[in-house]
């Protein structure tokens, strides 16, 4: 109703279909566009829900490459032959993506790791290896490309996109990717962040095994969010750990200020002792304190379905509705809050697609963080529903946001300015 | 009324308002523990029902700390976490430097396999 009212339905099908062409093309064309395609995935400040939540589903598996091409990799890294450096390496890789490819090995003596107790030697490992001249394909090809995408940046319709910028962004954000050691670092930093966490498990970095191009961290078994149902059966249970996912989450950006902002499935499995075990830190979202109190304010009004309150504390993060605007986006946002938010189990992605898309047909720019966030928000909503499929992941927001909004609600200067009136009610009280 | 009176008027008003406000927190403690999942969204006094109720839960986690600190864990909080932060810290300067001795250590095996004439990589 909501949708043919405001005409979105018929644009929502046409960018869920350009989205599904563009995800099948960018699968057909390579490593080095998957990767491409996985970093407009996390950017839903520059493209439209539909795109961002298609291509966050692309499947990165490559063709693995010959043990000998990774054993070359290790040796140059470390000086010394796989044999030297582990007890036993298995040749069969374990997973191969665009970027990376990752073996088994054994630990050959005890290493305190930063963050957990002592790795004995002969506790297996994951090591995962850059492939060789990876980052040097990627960019070549996006040189390749970039002389096409500045004659399209001259296009009044992807102006906006700044295409040259993203591009040099993009080749940061490989560079880093292709760093190990920023994963590693980012790994150790939400195992401490989870310490005290007893369903929380990180795989614990090697770090005299762990370079540039090569990170070696404890191997982790377990059931991936696919064969969920199999850990059920074998007495795993699924509401418990799809509730205290949502929690780690919330925790992460309303608490610590640092979060797992891609936590799609394959990031994520369960340990045969019921614990969530999370891999891949390449990319992770902060949030500032003062953001936190706002972002608390904007779940809290989306709950209670108050446009007006959510869009003016989304002002803080910097979504900025331009005046003449604001009536028409705030009677589409109640709408949309009222139609996705309003039956049970909310629909979490629906509102967030439905919210970008209003902002986009506003041309309201979204800011990076905030995209980020909303990305993060249903990625985390999705692998919750893949464990224990009627979770409301609101739910879990509401102990952290009701916190911090009563944090802001007693600050002393306002306490001063509402005590008068607050005695007043009281004498009253007491007096009838 | 005499100034004595008067005074323990004050002090039974006082009391009054206390009671009020605990018989007040208690029930707004119980009705926030009997919510049933979304039911803090129905209005503010909902709302204020299920923060008494989540702050009655962080009360009794106070009431724990404090009762071990009293058993002899002597530790102050604040400090603790400063420690713990401090340790993670040190312990990822020690991972960076093992990562580097590591790099140095592959530099130095490649620059005396090139002097040598011997196979890199080999230790």
């Amino acid at each position: 109703m909501f949708g043919s009212r405001f005409g979105l339905a018929r644009a929502h099908a046409r960018r869920t279909a350009t989205a599904r062409q563009l995800r099948a093309g960018f699968e057909e064309l390579g490593p080095a566009w998957i990767k491409l395609g996985q970093m407009m995935s996390v950017r839903p400040d520059l493209f439209s829900a539909e795109w961002v939540f298609e291509l966050g589903a692309l499947q990165d598996n490559v063709a693995p490459l010959p043990a000998a091409d990774i054993r070359r990799v290790i040796e140059s890294e470390f000086g010394h032959s796989p044999e030297t450096l582990f007890a036993s390496f298995d040749d069969e890789p374990v997973a191969s993506a665009s970027i990376a490819q990752v073996h088994r090995a054994v630990l050959a003596r005890d290493y305190r790791p930063v963050v957990g107790e002592l790795l004995p030697a002969g506790t297996s490992l994951a090591i995962k290896v850059v492939r060789p001249g990876v980052e040097e394909s990627i960019l070549g090809d996006m040189a390749a490309a970039r002389p096409v995408i500045e004659a399209l940046a001259k296009f009044g319709a992807v102006q906006r996109f700044n295409l040259p910028a993203l591009l040099e962004e993009f080749s940061a954000s490989l560079s880093s990717e292709c760093d190990l050691r920023n994963e590693a670092r980012a790994a150790d930093r939400f195992a401490f962040d989870f310490r005290d966490d007893a369903l929380v498990m990180v795989p614990r970095v090697v770090w005299p095994l762990t370079s540039k191009r090569v990170m070696a961290m404890e191997f982790v078994e377990g059931w991936r969010l696919s064969d969920i149902d199999d850990a059920v059966r074998k007495g795993i249970d699924g509401r418990a750990l799809a509730v205290h996912g949502a929690d780690v989450f919330m925790r992460g950006v309303m608490v610590l200020g640092r979060y797992h902002a891609d936590l799609h499935p394959a990031n994520v499995f369960v340990t045969p002792d019921g614990r969530i075990c999370y891999l891949d830190f390449g990319i992770v979202g902060r949030t500032a304190p003062s953001q936190r109190q706002a972002i608390a304010q904007v779940l809290g009004a989306t709950v209670y379905g108050d446009a007006d309150r959510a869009l003016r504390y989304s002002a803080e993060l910097g979504l900025c509705v331009p005046a003449e605007k604001a009536a028409e986006v705030r009677i589409q946002v109640a709408a949309l809050m009222a139609k996705t938010l309003g039956a049970s189990p909310r629909d979490v992605k629906g509102f967030a697609t439905g919210f970008l898309g209003i902002m986009n047909d506003a041309r309201v720019a979204i800011p990076v963080g905030y995209g980020l966030l909303i990305k993060a928000l249903v990625t985390v909503e999705g692998v919750a529903r893949a464990i224990y499929p009627d979770i409301d992941i609101t739910e879990a927001a509401r102990p952290f946001a009701t916190g911090l909004i009563a944090q802001q609600m007693l600050r002393p200067e306002r306490i001063a300015e509402r005590m008068p009136a607050a005695l007043r009610a009281a004498l009253r009280e007491l007096a009838s | 009324m005499s100034d004595n009176e008067e005074f323990m008027r004050f002090l039974a008003s006082w009391a009054l308002v206390h009671e009020a406000a605990d018989e007040g927190w208690k029930a707004a403690v119980a009705r926030g523990l009997a919510q049933e999942s979304g039911d803090m969204e129905s209005g503010p006094e909902a709302f204020v029902d299920g923060l008494s109720a989540i702050i009655a839960e962080r009360k009794e986690l106070l009431k724990v700390e404090l009762a071990q600190s009293a058993d002899g864990d002597t530790t102050h909080l604040g400090v603790g976490e400063r420690l713990d932060e401090l340790r993670f810290e040190v312990g990822e300067l020690r991972g960076r430097f093992e990562s580097m001795q590591a790099t140095l250590d592959a530099i130095l095996e490649r620059t005396k396999s090139s002097s040598s004439g011997g196979t890199p990589g080999k230790a």
